[in-house]
């Protein structure tokens, strides 16, 4: 009764966000960018683009990797993980979606990429992608829901083309979050060379591979206590390990990127402090730490890594779109409120959906018998 | 290709080109406030297409000297903005201009990032913002007539014409007059080579113009290509990603099968 | 300008010197790039770095209003380097002439002979050639003859050596070297350097002698009347040529006729036999003189009532016997003696010397007329900051009028171009032309003058010949400029036809033969062929360059003697002594045609008269009869305000100026330690003269926002103020506030006798911010921002420009 009411206060404080999201989003709206944002033409990408857009893809990974894991690396131990991964990843892409639309200056044409075409832009690649992957995912989910509405049918239907779609997720997946990366091949110079890299699709890529996994396993070890169920504590260790070997392949694809470069890495700026916390604190550390049985066994231990390397790509989708971004040397920017509130409203969202899903449908089989019956009648 | 030459060694910076600009754009003046090197507007943006610098230096003999540059679009020739622009609302026009086009942009703010000289500006103070920047008189060439800066220029600092031929006559006053000229034309090869081209006494390192939209170290290949070059990999790594996980999928699936059928046998 | 703006390309040499064509002028600098491309030189002489400066090969900081030291100094090295044009000089100038016996020098006293203290007045009688028994003046060929002017020249500016010269200007002396040898080589006779000046020349208590000393340089390098030479005065607005050649001035009637006194010319016979040299072009006076009169009066100008000269405005006294000009004017409107005033385009509660008097001044009259595109701040006077509208009693009319496009008519620019301009839009709103207005008031002058039984001498308003329609025809104006005969009113083809019967009529004797015909067509304003036969920028075909379409004046002296080029590539005129006939690029500006036989006088008969509108026809190094008030030749003075004792001289300041002293005239002292700064007034490319053209247009505006002053990184550091902020300017007038420019453009000077020396700072304001229009110079409304609130009502003794270039000032933190 205490744990529901708990959950009860969480979703209230989530609601009460999520509606001051959308007070910010529609004052956004109305007032516009220049208004309501502290974005400049000093600044064009803030808040909006390094969280909402960037990380948003980039931690919302877990999906196609799980399903990668499955299916191509026949690693089938990991089949309980993949539906609240693609569900996790479904909300990711809403935020995606959702912040991309108020980051427009004209949010209304969003669709044009779909008509308009320019092939040459990695931006409109990266729009269809994300628009198939999208839809992708939300067949993912509907299927989950069909499941639960028992419309034996249809979900036959889809489990007849099963294998497009997780062919195209994962080609999807791939070619966006590694193409999220390749937006800031254009601008070397306006990055600090520590991050302006030729290779920076790949890095994307796996670091995307690295967000995804570590969120799959903070969300299975926060949603094992928030539904109070038992931990499968061996798969998600085995989660951590595999975790733990793409933070060590990473650390490596940048120790590689670097050299091949030349680049000189020590120094005590900004820049480079930034970047030893990116690359020691959030790459490094973790990966050491998850070598460690004791800890990789734990699931404190696998949150703290977890955790860390999360917080690793957030931080490099940041450094890469704006601390190192160095157009103009006398301008600042620091988000808004309104930035703040509607990305704080976002992630709200993001969760309460991710809730709603846990609940309502049958991403656990255990779980599905309740609710279902109950909710249908 | 029609180009602009730039001899900033002619500029006095009398500015009719701001105002020109201003004029035929039917831009807005600004409630400005006194600018210490006298340059104003300060910045570039979507009421201000082209801006004098002045730029005072004292060189290590002592002797002062007050530069004059001007700051527009470059139009490049192969200009990343329209590179990046994922509905092509920025196009570059045959005889030069890279015009944008107002009816399908959807304010992504890409070409804001991409653009190594940091030139299209974005309507902040409008709830509905669009790209603005420099046309080159896109409107007025295909008249028959220069652009309006151009046109406006008392001294011929701003000469209009056709690229190729500006260039021999910029490297032709770089040979009249070795120790006037910095010798090489900014914009001749610079990111690939732009519509703008610059004569300067000094570097634009030595100018400190660096950072103001003037970067020496843009290199020759233009940047816009990388996403060119990006794009070309994609439909390869889509089919080669595609085709191995369609044929690892099956493989796996096969796999199973027969080991179930093992385990079932055995 | 002797010359034209196209030919500024033709020079070796162009020396800017108290102008700022970069920035004021910006279209001279197409002609002055194109001499630097092809390798010629540019100086520019300044006491600021200007965007004029940054273009130059040579820049020399002067300090303000030391012209005549530096220029004396050109001169003397000039003479003593042998580096004049000897040929010209002997031939063309009145170098060989004798000066009587009793006219004196005193080098250390500083002045002339014929001084009267107490007057503020020279004798001038003894400043005169030395006539032989016919009054003809005496010669020395071989300019040995120590009383030829050569010889007074070369001792007068013997003073002025290179080190003097530092000690003065502060012109350190291996700069002065180099620019000495700069120009001065342009004395070689197939070189041509040319002189530009304005407002920085002029503007001082010793501003015609300034502009004397450049064209005796000029005449010594014999850099008149060539092609690439001259000497140039860049007018500060595109028809000023046009306003003094029109007589918008006190002293002069159109044509550059001097205006009859009341007392010397009480009749048109006095005027006449007075004024008419007895040699010189100026001897057709007479007929120019009595074509004006015809032109005013008409009918009523016939050779009984001596062409209605009774009805001619004659000057008196004037105020205090001072004339007409800016500085009387306002002096008096203080003390409440004129009643009313027209203001036509002008600005003077901005542009006025020592503004707070000007105030008090406008606060005086009954009422004020404004005719502008805008409300100006004078329309406005009466609310300006500080004043209390209710206590001002002046009835304002402001009048809305059509801006250049939006009507017709000529505007002369500084080459003597009289260009004709169409109209492009009709005029916004209810404005009219300045011409629409000026013909409404003459009308119903007339008309008031008629019906009042008790009017005053009506009928010099009443019988004026003015015909030019309820809606006035520009056109009728023109040709009645030009001249016509008055039988059959048939346009004249120029001045030589004018006569002195009363059988002609003319304007502006001088514009005659721009409009010879009846029909528009005939309008050579509005021609434009842009043919340039001679290569050298003369566009014979395009407009009338005033007089006669020639386009360099003097231009005798650009052939030697024999009359062959002295540099064949720039051959204005030559003598072809096979055909015996003259080449003729420009028109000839001397005697080369007998008009009625058609024959062509050889050379030598020119040679006698380069310079036609003088009497002794040969330019003038030194000026005879008190021409100008300080003496023949000019010294070096310094300004009223000064904050170093002249090292030249004992005569610390021009000695025949007129000192007001009204309450409102303080002066500071000399050296004085309130005012320990030397300010100068400058203009900037991005507005226009006292601005309220500019600080209405908002693409104007922003590019110059606010009210800012030039200080020099050392006074910035020794007041302790920082880059950007608000500073307060004083001066014993007056106060202003603006914004700190802290710069290396501005720097102090270092000058003073040897034991003497004294390094001071100098300070530049812009002076076209005021307190009304779109932007008034800062965010204050309760303040103005008009920088000539600081600068002292003294002019010159022979213009009355007020000294606006050099005053003492101090700076603080605001």
């Amino acid at each position: 009764m205490s744990q529901n009411a708990k959950i009860g206060l969480g979703r209230g404080i989530l609601i009460g966000l999520t509606a001051l999201g959308i007070v910010a989003g529609i004052i956004r709206l109305i007032a516009g960018l220049g208004a309501t944002t502290n974005l400049s033409d000093a600044y064009p990408w803030g808040l909006w683009v390094s969280f909402d857009i960037l990380t948003g893809v980039a931690l919302a990974g877990g999906g196609f990797t799980i399903s990668a894991a499955i299916y191509v690396f026949n690693l089938k131990k990991f089949e309980p993980l993949l539906r609240p991964a693609k569900l996790s990843a479904f909300v990711g892409y809403l935020i995606f979606v959702i912040g991309l639309f108020f980051d427009l200056g004209q949010p209304w044409r969003i669709w044009h990429p779909m008509i308009m075409w320019n092939p040459e832009s990695v931006l409109f690649e990266v729009s269809w992608c994300v628009m198939l992957y999208t839809t992708v995912l939300a067949i993912d989910i509907l299927i989950m829901a069909l499941e639960r509405w028992q419309a034996h049918s249809w979900v036959g239907f889809f489990r007849n083309i099963y294998v497009f779609l997780i062919v195209a997720g994962i080609v999807l997946s791939t070619l966006h979050q590694s193409s999220l990366g390749a937006l800031f091949l254009l601008m070397p110079e306006k990055m600090s060379n520590l991050w302006a890299s030729p290779a920076i699709g790949p890095l994307f890529f796996t670091s995307a591979i690295i967000g995804g996994m570590s969120m799959v396993a903070l969300e299975s070890i926060l949603s094992a206590k928030a539904y109070g169920k038992k931990l499968d504590m061996e798969l998600i260790s085995s989660l951590a390990k595999g975790l733990g070997f793409a933070l060590v392949i990473y650390f490596a694809m940048k120790v590689t990127d670097l050299y091949a470069r030349g680049v000189s890495v020590w120094s005590l700026d900004w820049a480079h402090l930034l970047f030893y916390l990116e690359i020691f604190g959030t790459v490094a550390l973790p990966a050491i730490l998850l070598y460690m049985p004791e800890i990789r066994q734990s699931s404190r231990g696998i949150m703290w890594c977890a955790g860390l390397a999360a917080f690793g790509v957030v931080l490099n989708r940041f450094n890469v779109s704006l601390t190192s971004y160095g157009g103009y040397r006398d301008f600042w920017y620091f988000p808004s409120a309104i930035e703040i509130i509607l990305t704080v409203g976002l992630v709200a969202q993001a969760i309460l959906v991710f809730d709603f899903g846990m609940r309502y449908l049958p991403v656990h089989s255990e779980l599905t018998p309740h609710g279902a019956t109950a909710e249908t009648g | 290709m029609k180009a602009i030459l730039i001899d900033t060694t002619k500029c006095i910076g009398c500015r009719a080109c701001q105002v020109a600009c201003k004029s035929w754009n039917d831009l807005p003046g600004e409630a400005s406030t006194f600018s210490e090197t006298w340059s104003n507007p300060k910045y570039l943006d979507a009421d201000n297409y082209t801006r004098i610098i002045f730029q005072e230096t004292t060189s290590p003999k002592g002797e002062l000297h007050w530069n004059f540059i001007k700051r527009q679009c470059n139009h490049c020739l192969t200009p990343a903005c329209a590179s990046a622009c994922p509905v092509g609302a920025l196009k570059k026009l045959p005889d030069g201009p890279v015009v944008y086009n107002d009816d399908i942009c959807i304010g992504c703010r890409y070409c804001m990032m991409a653009c190594p000289f940091q030139v299209p500006k974005f309507e902040w103070s409008k709830a509905v913002p669009l790209i603005r920047k420099c046309t080159f008189c896109a409107d007025r060439l295909v008249n028959n007539q220069e652009p309006s800066c151009a046109a406006s220029c008392p001294t011929g600092c701003l000469v209009f014409g056709e690229r190729d031929q500006l260039l021999k006559e910029a490297h032709r006053r770089i040979g009249l007059h070795p120790g006037k000229y910095y010798p090489e034309v900014y914009g001749e090869k610079t990111g690939g080579g732009t519509c703008k081209l610059y004569l300067t006494t000094a570097s634009f390192q030595t100018l400190g113009l660096d950072h103001q939209g003037f970067r020496p170290d843009l290199g020759d290949y233009p940047h816009g290509l990388h996403g060119r070059e990006w794009m070309a990999k994609v439909p390869w790594v889509a089919l080669t990603v595609g085709g191995l996980c369609t044929g690892l999928y099956f493989y796996n699936k096969r796999r199973g099968e027969v080991q179930d059928h093992d385990k079932r046998e055995g | 300008m002797t010359n034209h703006w196209n030919d500024l390309a033709n020079s070796d040499c162009v020396l800017i010197v108290g102008c700022n064509p970069a920035e004021n002028h910006p279209i001279s600098f197409k002609y002055i790039t194109q001499v630097q491309e092809k390798g010629g030189k540019l100086i520019v002489v300044d006491p600021r770095f200007t965007r004029s400066a940054s273009k130059a090969d040579l820049f020399v900081r002067l300090r303000p209003g030391t012209d005549i030291a530096l220029f004396g100094g050109l001169i003397n090295y000039a003479i003593e380097r042998g580096l004049f044009h000897k040929d010209y000089v002997a031939n063309y100038t009145n170098a060989p002439f004798l000066v009587r016996g009793d006219f004196a020098f005193n080098p250390q006293e500083g002045v002339f002979s014929g001084l009267n203290r107490e007057k503020h007045a020279y004798d001038p009688a003894s400043w005169d050639y030395e006539a032989d028994k016919d009054g003809k003046p005496v010669t020395d060929p071989t300019l040995q003859n120590p009383r030829c002017v050569f010889q007074l020249l070369k001792k007068q500016y013997s003073r002025y050596t290179p080190e003097m010269v530092q000690q003065v200007t502060g012109i350190p002396v291996e700069t002065f070297l180099k620019m000495a040898d700069m120009f001065c080589a342009t004395g070689k006779p197939e070189q041509a350097g040319t002189l530009l000046y304005a407002m920085g020349g002029t503007q001082h208590t010793t501003g015609v002698q300034i502009i004397r000393s450049y064209t005796i340089l000029q005449q010594l390098l014999g850099n008149m009347g060539v092609a690439g030479g001259g000497i140039n005065a860049l007018r500060g607005e595109n028809n000023v040529q046009g306003s003094t050649d029109m007589a918008l001035l006190f002293h002069i009637v159109p044509g550059y006729m001097g205006i009859p006194n009341e007392a010397k010319h009480p009749t048109l016979k006095d005027y006449l036999d007075k004024e008419t040299p007895k040699a010189g072009w100026w001897m057709n006076k007479p007929k120019y003189f009595v074509s004006l009169l015809k032109a005013f009066w008409g009918e009523a100008a016939t050779p009984e009532n001596e062409f209605a000269y009774h009805f001619m405005p004659k000057i008196g006294k004037g105020f205090q016997g001072s004339g007409y000009s800016w500085l009387p004017l306002f002096e008096n409107m203080a003390e409440g003696n004129i009643q009313g005033m027209l203001v036509w385009g002008m600005n003077p509660a901005v542009a006025s010397a020592n503004l707070n008097q000007t105030y008090v001044a406008l606060d005086k009259l009954k009422w004020m007329a404004a005719f502008d595109l805008w409300e100006t701040d004078t329309s406005v006077f009466w609310k300006r900051p500080g004043a209390n509208p209710k206590d001002i009693q002046t009835e304002v009319f402001l009048f809305p009028a059509a801006d250049a496009l939006e009507k017709e008519g000529s505007a002369s620019n500084s080459g003597r171009w009289i260009q004709w301009r169409h109209q492009a839009v009709k005029p916004h709103g209810d404005a009219k032309s300045d011409l629409w207005y000026a013909n409404a008031l003459g009308l119903e002058l007339k008309k008031l003058y008629q019906e009042d039984p008790k009017a005053a001498a009506p009928e010099a308003i009443v019988k004026l010949n003015w015909n030019y329609g309820e809606d006035p025809d520009v056109h009728l104006v023109a040709k009645e400029i030009n001249g016509y005969t008055w039988a059959d009113k048939k346009q004249v083809p120029n001045f030589v036809a004018l006569k002195d019967d009363g059988s002609t009529a003319c304007g502006c004797w001088i514009y005659s033969g721009f409009y010879p015909g009846p029909d528009k067509k005939d309008n050579k304003a509005a021609a434009r062929n842009g043919k340039d036969p001679s290569g050298l920028g003369l566009y014979p075909g395009w407009s009338f360059a005033w007089p006669v379409n020639r386009r360099i004046i003097y231009n005798r002296c650009s052939v030697d003697a024999q009359g062959q080029p002295w540099n064949q590539k720039r051959a204005l005129v030559g003598w072809d002594a096979n055909a015996k006939k003259w080449i003729r690029n420009d028109v000839p500006d001397f005697k080369w045609i007998d008009l009625a036989t058609k024959a062509e006088f050889p050379p030598d008969e020119s040679l006698k008269a380069p310079f036609i509108m003088l009497p002794e026809g040969k330019s003038r190094l030194f000026v005879p009869k008190g021409l100008c008030k300080e003496g023949p030749l000019p010294e070096h003075y310094e300004a009223l305000e000064c904050p170093f004792v002249n090292p030249v001289s004992k005569q610390q300041s021009n000695p025949v100026i007129k000192i007001w002293k009204s309450a409102m005239d303080k002066v500071a002292q000399i050296c004085d330690p309130r005012y320990p700064v030397i300010a100068t007034t400058f203009r900037v490319t991005e507005h226009w003269q006292a601005g309220a053209m500019t600080r209405n247009l908002s693409w104007q505006a922003e590019m110059m926002p606010e009210m800012f002053v030039e200080i020099s990184p050392s006074l910035a550091k020794a007041k302790g103020i920082r880059p950007g902020e608000w500073v307060k300017v004083k001066s014993a007038r007056g106060e202003v506030l603006a914004r700190a420019n802290v710069t290396n453009r501005v720097a102090p000077f270092c000058c003073g006798a040897p034991g003497f020396q004294n390094t001071v700072e100098m300070v530049a304001l812009p002076w076209h911010f005021g307190f009304a229009g779109l932007i008034t110079g800062g965010p204050d409304k309760k303040q103005n921002y008009a920088a000539n609130q600081l600068a002292p009502m003294v002019g010159d003794a022979n213009t009355m420009i007020p000294e606006y270039k050099v005053f003492l000032v101090a700076v603080e933190k605001a």
